[in-house]
């Protein structure tokens, strides 16, 4: 049996999770950019109860293609196990950022659940209650970084460690994800700020930080749709492509 | 040739502290800013620069690279005396 | 040594200059918030400069210097590993870490000391770039300290000696470039925050 099979629809998956972000999380759930921090609890309230049905539509579908976070990383993770056979099938990089894969998909649950709470009743809950829920959802969202930083850094060692004369992933692919997940360091700053470039609404914690996080999952999934091609293209001819 | 010169990195050691301390001076002892800025970006660039030459062996690296970390030396202080210039006046 | 010299030492694909990517990323978000800062002073340039002047310019100087002769060991010990001499690039290395811990305690009275007297990231727009800006630089700092500790461990002792050698040669030149990307980085930082401000 080809040991690829199934690899090249979960690759998909990443492609049709990032299409669907953008469109339920971000558009529809009023996340572009996110309601400032520095919005009274009352301004809050009100944004939110004029666009609660937008909100739930978001939340209630993007909580369930979510689960393609972990699907794709599930074809990553067969990349991973390919160049790790050449390298003495020591596979500790590949568990890492399959566990990682994994974690993430909280990320993009959870959060989706607590927005989904806030756009639930949003009229008779008082405004403070649903401003704590909001910064909560962001709280998790944002700082739970760590759990993605281990999965694409556990990834970019071990692709730039593939030994092919052309590798499976190039070089600045993955060095642009390890450089994309390492810069999330700096949502650090969000808790503690209300305005300016580093709050959760701000120039630097969002334009810049989803932008490029948006970039890499594209750039990564493009190559990992074209990996599993050679890969494939490698089980039938018997040999490494050069 | 740069890279088996092991005379290279010490050089730019003294050099570098040598500037860094002329940066100070000009930081905490010039009473005309506009120079003391204009020393203090310059310097900042000259440093950068001999750490890409002297202890980065920029000149191995990629050509693309070579003029991405040159240009962007040159933009970013560029861009600091520029606003600081713009702040003042 | 020139990129033939390398090929013909065995080497089936020089791969580690692929830093090279990662430091000119690391630069540009650098970059990037270094003009946000410019910016930002626009408007408060006397704010900017009164809150600069409450840093302690000969700390940072100090710093700076700490970092530029921790560099330069790192680079010496870069040019006698590809000498082949592994055992003074290690002890050159564990110099390197040990003027660089210096960095760490300096940086950790400054945060200490303004911490204790009141001055946060929330206290106005300056500190919070200041905590941030330094703050970011730190996290590089260690894992920098990581990647010295690990070189300083040299080649490994059990692996067969060409694939050691080759691999801890690769390692060394790759972990020093990152190395001297954190003492650059500092360079601006502290032209920045310390020295635009002062007086």
């Amino acid at each position: 049996m080809n040991p690829y099979r199934y690899a090249k629809a979960l690759a998909w998956t990443g492609v049709f999770m990032l299409a669907g972000t953008i469109i339920f999380w971000a558009i529809l759930g009023q996340n572009v950019p996110p309601y400032s921090a520095e919005l009274s609890a009352d301004e809050f309230a009100a944004q939110i109860r004029e666009h609660a049905s937008l909100i739930r539509i978001g939340m209630i579908v993007q909580m369930p293609i979510s689960v393609m976070w972990f699907t794709w990383g599930v074809a990553i993770w067969v990349v991973m196990r390919a160049i790790e056979k050449e390298n003495g099938s020591n596979s500790i990089l590949s568990l890492l950022q399959l566990v990682g894969a994994a974690f993430t998909t909280i990320v993009f649950v959870l959060p989706c659940s607590v927005w989904l709470a806030v756009a639930y009743r949003p009229e008779v809950m008082e405004p403070k209650t649903l401003q704590i829920m909001y910064d909560f959802g962001w709280m998790f969202f944002d700082m739970a970084y760590s759990l993605t930083t281990m999965q694409l850094v556990a990834f970019g060692i071990c692709v730039l460690q593939d030994k092919r004369e052309r590798p499976l992933i190039p070089a600045w692919a993955a060095w642009f994800s390890m450089f994309v997940v390492v810069s999330f360091a700096v949502l650090t700053m969000m808790p503690l700020v209300f305005g300016g470039p580093f709050s959760r609404s701000g120039l630097i914690n969002y334009f810049v930080e989803f932008s490029l996080f948006f970039v890499m999952w594209l750039v990564l999934d493009i190559f990992i749709l074209k990996a599993i091609g050679r890969l494939e293209q490698e089980h039938y001819t018997g040999h490494a492509s050069r | 040739m740069i890279g088996n010169d092991s005379a290279a990195p010490r050089n730019a050691w003294l050099l570098l502290l040598l500037i860094s301390g002329l940066s100070f001076v000009a930081a905490e002892f010039s009473a005309e800013r506009h120079i003391a800025i204009a020393a203090i970006v310059g310097i900042a660039a000259a440093k950068i620069v001999v750490i890409l030459v002297r202890f980065m062996d920029i000149d191995r690296a990629p050509a693309g690279i070579r003029r991405y970390l040159y240009g962007w030396t040159l933009v970013c202080s560029a861009a600091i005396f520029g606003l600081w210039w713009a702040a003042s006046a | 040594m020139p990129a033939a010299e390398l090929a013909a030492a065995g080497a089936p694909r020089e791969r580690a200059p692929a830093i090279w990517i990662f430091i000119a990323l690391d630069c540009s978000s650098f970059g990037l918030f270094f003009v946000v800062f410019m910016a930002q002073r626009l408007g408060q340039p006397a704010l900017f400069d009164h809150s600069s002047q409450q840093l302690y310019t000969a700390l940072g100087f100090l710093n700076a210097c700490i970092l530029i002769t921790s560099s330069w060991l790192v680079a010496w010990a870069n040019v006698v590993g590809r000498q082949g001499d592994f055992a003074q690039a290690k002890k050159l290395i564990a110099w390197g870490m040990a003027v660089a811990a210096c960095f760490g305690l300096v940086k950790g009275y400054e945060y200490y000391e303004k911490l204790s007297s009141g001055v946060t990231v929330s206290t106005n727009e300056f500190f919070t770039f200041y905590y941030a800006l330094t703050g970011i630089h730190f996290v590089h700092y260690l894992v920098g300290m990581v990647i010295l500790g690990v070189l300083a461990q040299g080649p490994h002792p059990y692996a067969p000696p060409d694939q050691a050698h080759a691999s801890y040669r690769k390692w060394l030149e790759g972990g020093s470039l990152y190395w001297h990307m954190v003492d650059l980085l500092w360079i601006f930082i502290f032209s920045l925050l310390y020295l635009v401000g002062a007086r």
